[in-house]
């Protein structure tokens, strides 16, 4: 696989990583759902297991198999963790297959305000990436790490007027992040100092909640499937801090799909597209099977705030 | 990785027992809906069981008068659907606001509308 195929894909795919999904939320009558691709505006007891990112690159692809678990401290303040193992195909003649594990990551979020009338949650966190602990002589995972302060939005559109009520059922969540690397500069063997790039790490989800049309705008008998169904897109990109970083430029995905939403657990699939030149030339997808924790065990440490 | 699927069976044998936040899946009269008499209650169906000492549905006309008899009550063997009385109604556009707290204490709201038909 040439080079820039593969630096493409991790670029991407780096993108994803550093914008974990997690948990749902709550503002008023809405539910904000588990988005893929970036983190929701919540903290919640869940666990993703897993998520299946699956990336072509010809001749070669990669997928990577992730988990994450988030837990409530407090009712507003909690972490999540996550990491991926990742799975590498590529001819012999460009290295063959690699296997290994990414480097994992620690978040703490705290939920800053909720608004119920107008469906509004907004939380800050911070993510940091423990560089070196992956399979980095295999090039899966970074030698230096990184930290990332973020905002985390979500407006659902419920506060529409009636006139607008097919509308109501819409929402939007929003992440901002920025990532700075632990170490400005590595210097290798044999003595080159490369920096470390800095990126802003931007998302947002718009979708559609099918449950939210039935239960707050109309009833329109629809088979009772199509009720948990939110048709979704996902944005999520990630640019260089500044302009120093020779040869590096802002990648990104646009995932469309579709989530279904159950009682206790939520199921999502959505197309990755590549937005940019940068982030490779074939389309992939990103697959999760996503537990609520809080309804699943709600009497249990692992369901509900410990403290 | 191999045992992720027998992972998951077993979260699903075990989900049997699950219980989770009460969601509206059906409403009488129905949510945007018209009706052609006047009801003479409103019934929610929930997706859990909930536990009508916690909950309440509340029922305003278009001048905001509340036209509910008050405290709701679980329907008769049906601990996922709440029902509250209706004073006599005209036509027009009525308002339900409703909160839930299923048995596993979980809290839900939601509000929707209903016309009377003249």
């Amino acid at each position: 696989m040439p080079k820039r195929h593969r630096a493409a894909i991790v670029a991407t795919l780096a993108t994803l990583v550093s914008l974990p999904a997690a948990a749902h939320g709550i503002a008023g009558a809405r539910f904000f759902p588990v988005t893929l691709t970036l983190d929701d505006p919540a903290v919640a007891d869940e666990a993703s297991l897993p998520t299946v990112v699956y990336q072509p690159n010809k001749p070669g692809s990669e997928t990577d198999y992730g988990f994450e678990w988030d837990k409530r401290l407090t009712e507003n303040f909690g972490f999540a963790f996550n990491d991926q193992y990742r799975m590498v195909r590529q001819p012999a003649q460009a290295g063959g297959n690699l296997l290994g594990w990414d480097d994992p990551i620690l978040t703490f979020k705290y939920q800053f305000f909720e608004n119920d009338a107008h469906e509004i949650l907004a939380s800050v966190g911070v993510q940091k990436e423990f560089g070196g602990i992956g399979a980095v002589s295999h090039g899966l995972a970074d030698s230096v790490g990184w930290t990332q302060p973020t905002l985390y939005a979500g407006k659902g559109l419920g506060d529409l007027p009636p006139g607008l009520g097919l509308l109501r059922p819409f929402a939007i969540t929003g992440e901002f992040g920025y990532q700075r690397a632990d170490v400005g500069t590595s210097t290798s063997p044999d003595g080159a100092r490369t920096p470390n790039p800095n990126f802003l790490n931007i998302g947002a989800s718009v979708y559609y909640d099918m449950s939210y049309l039935r239960s707050q705008v109309k009833d329109y008998g629809l088979p009772e499937f199509a009720n948990h169904l939110i048709p979704i897109v996902e944005f999520a990109y990630s640019t260089p801090a500044s302009s120093q970083y020779a040869g590096i430029t802002t990648t990104g995905t646009v995932a469309p799909g579709v989530l279904y939403e159950a009682a206790w657990y939520q199921v999502g699939l959505e197309a990755l597209i590549p937005a940019t030149h940068a982030s490779g030339s074939y389309a992939g997808f990103i697959a999760q099977f996503h537990i609520y924790l809080d309804d699943l065990l709600p009497g249990s440490p692992l369901g509900k705030p410990l403290f | 990785m191999r045992q992720l699927p027998l992972v998951l069976l077993c979260l699903f044998a075990f989900a049997a027992t699950a219980e989770a936040h009460a969601r509206l899946e059906s409403a009488s009269p129905p949510v945007g809906g018209t009706v052609q008499a006047p009801p003479k209650q409103v019934a929610i169906t929930f997706s859990e069981e909930v536990e009508p000492v916690f909950s309440t549905i509340e029922v305003t006309d278009a001048a905001g008068k509340r036209v509910d008899s008050g405290k709701p009550d679980r329907a008769p063997d049906k601990p996922q659907v709440l029902v509250v009385g209706l004073q006599p109604l005209g036509p027009g556009i009525y308002r339900v606001v409703w909160h839930a707290v299923s048995v596993d204490t979980h809290r839900t709201q939601g509000s929707y509308s209903f016309t009377v038909a003249r």
